[in-house]
């Protein structure tokens, strides 16, 4: 459903990707590892028009990214969980939410939060709270309720798990789990590359803004420059 | 009498805090300020007296005011801040100085320099209430602009536009990569913005009988003491903020003296600045 091919992007005079091309099938989890820098964030700001790409291309179910801002990016059915979360600090967790589905109509509106709701319990107790308020854990899974309010059809997470005590990264973790069975694609950057591998079906190492691997997730999972790179010594 | 100077204070403060509304949506959004917000006071004011002198009734000044002034606050948007988007912080702040120095003098060229008024809209009905005498004016302007203010309020904390307004303030990357689209985000505050100001320019005439093209100037400067006294990026900071300075001035003037009115109203800005600059009601969450 996502085509990226060749594409280079960066932020003034640096070029921060260089030829990236990566591709994220209908229900199918994709995981990017790389070190810090390596612009796995700003590849996923680039897709979602946030930065303009540079050259090549980013194709979604047949139609050009390129050029588009965020808004009509978001409205073509992709979400971004961004790096560090970003909830809008003044915003209760239900607007915080609402912004998730502002496309959206009113009906499906309500139906979309009911969902969260469902998913996130905490949310819903702590609706009217002043989003700032939450701890790190709620506030991410509220980042992740307000991207899934939007029914995305490609979910795109940015280190998810950063900061998180192990309790609530196995939460998102077993979220993103069950997404799977959905049609949705996800595209996962993780520094917690065990983890990323564990759920990914497929996954791509980008170094210095290129990739140079890609394969099956477990095949890299057992791949020992991998694992010596990136998940800390012996799998 | 001191109920009586309450009374005109909060009048002459409700069209302050009207000005006062405008910049803290355009600060929210942009975190930039509007140089030319006081000429929108101006440009709505001449809107209406234009109107009224061809004959139309002070109902429909005020509306005219409303849309012209609002318009022209678009027209700042597009021209001093969009294209400037990426620009220092400061190439749109000048720019709006001197668009706002364009539109005092083509409302210099078309009303004269001369004071212009509303024509005589004839002896306004006094009405007597516990020993005040509040005009029929003054209570129509209390009317609209508490009725502005608290339909602002309503339209910022609980409809889908509010929420889009509030989003984009606390971060636009975010609200953009959820669907908010931030142009119309922008443009719809800066007409908001404008509107108020134009309105609060008829309003402030009717009662205040005339105005120059450069009456803005001095009313944009209130609105802004008003923004600072009630609290940066907080929109009932604002609205209180336009309260206490309508209070001030009018004290100033009934117990003190009408000549020191911008001497007592500019010290205390000064000392807001200098010594509480984050105001009465600091913005929540520090907003800013
Ligand atoms: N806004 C920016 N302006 C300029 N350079 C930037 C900006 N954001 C990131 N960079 C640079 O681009 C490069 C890639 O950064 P990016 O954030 O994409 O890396 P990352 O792989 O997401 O790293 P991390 O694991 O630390 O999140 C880095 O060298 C970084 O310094
Ligand atoms: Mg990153």
């Amino acid at each position: 459903m996502l085509i990226v091919e060749r594409l280079s992007a960066g932020y003034g005079e640096t070029e921060v990707l260089t030829n990236v091309s990566i591709r994220i099938g209908r229900g199918e989890i994709v995981a990017i590892v790389g070190a810090n820098g390596a612009g796995k964030s700003t590849l996923l700001r680039t897709i979602m028009g946030s930065l303009r790409m540079r050259t090549g291309s980013a194709r979604f179910d047949n139609i050009s990214l390129a050029g588009r801002a965020p808004y009509r990016i978001a409205g073509l059915g992709i979400r971004l969980v961004p790096e560090g979360r970003r909830i809008f600090p003044n915003l209760s967790v239900e607007e915080n939410l609402l912004t998730g589905v502002y496309l959206g109509r009113q009906a499906s509106r309500a139906a979309a939060l009911d969902r969260v709701f469902a998913l996130f319990p905490i949310l819903a107790e702590r609706r009217n709270h002043q989003a700032a308020t939450l701890s790190g854990g709620q506030q991410q899974m509220l980042a992740l309720g307000r991207a899934l309010a939007g029914e995305p059809r490609l979910l795109m997470l940015d280190e998810p798990s950063l900061g998180l005590a192990p309790r609530v990264i196995e939460e998102i973790f077993s979220t993103l789990s069950e997404l799977r069975s959905s049609e949705i694609g996800i595209l996962l950057v993780e520094q917690n590359a065990r983890k990323a591998l564990a759920v990914a079906d497929r996954a791509y190492v980008l170094e210095n803004g290129q990739v140079t691997l890609e394969g099956p997730a477990p095949e890299l999972a057992a791949n020992r420059a991998i694992v010596d790179a990136y998940l800390g010594g012996h799998a | 009498m001191f109920s009586q100077q309450l009374v005109n204070g909060i009048t002459l403060g409700s069209t302050y805090a009207l000005i006062a509304i405008g910049y803290t949506l355009v600060l929210g959004v942009l975190k930039k300020l509007n140089l030319a917000h006081g000429e929108l006071f101006m440009v709505g004011t001449f809107a209406g007296i234009g109107m009224a002198a061809a004959g139309a009734p002070i109902v429909v000044s005020v509306g005219a005011a409303f849309l012209f002034a609002g318009l022209v606050a678009v027209a700042i948007e597009r021209t001093c801040f969009y294209p400037l988007r990426n620009a220092s912080f400061l190439s749109p702040m000048l720019t709006t100085i001197a668009f706002g120095i364009l539109l005092q003098n083509v409302a210099t060229q078309i009303f004269g320099s001369d004071p212009s008024r509303f024509p005589d809209t004839g002896r306004s009905v006094e009405l007597h209430i516990a020993g005040l005498t509040i005009s029929a004016l003054q209570v129509a302007i209390l009317v609209t602009a508490f009725g502005l203010m608290i339909a602002i309020d309503v339209l910022i904390r609980h409809t889908r536009w509010g929420i889009a307004l509030r989003a984009t303030s606390d971060d636009p990357e975010t609200a953009a990569q959820h669907g908010i689209n931030p142009s119309r985000v922008t443009i719809t505050t800066f007409f908001v913005s404008g509107a108020l100001a134009g309105v609060a320019g008829v309003l402030t005439t009717l009662v205040y009988s005339q105005v120059t093209p450069l009456i803005g100037i001095r009313q944009g400067l209130i609105g802004m003491v008003a923004m600072v006294i009630g609290g940066l990026g907080n929109l009932r900071g604002a609205m209180i903020g336009g309260l206490a300075v309508g209070l001030l001035e009018t004290l100033n003037d009934a117990y003190f003296n009408a000549g020191y009115r911008d001497l007592v109203i500019f010290s205390v800005f000064f000392a807001f600045l200098v010594l509480r600059p984050e105001g009465l009601f600091p913005a929540p969450g520090g907003r800013s």
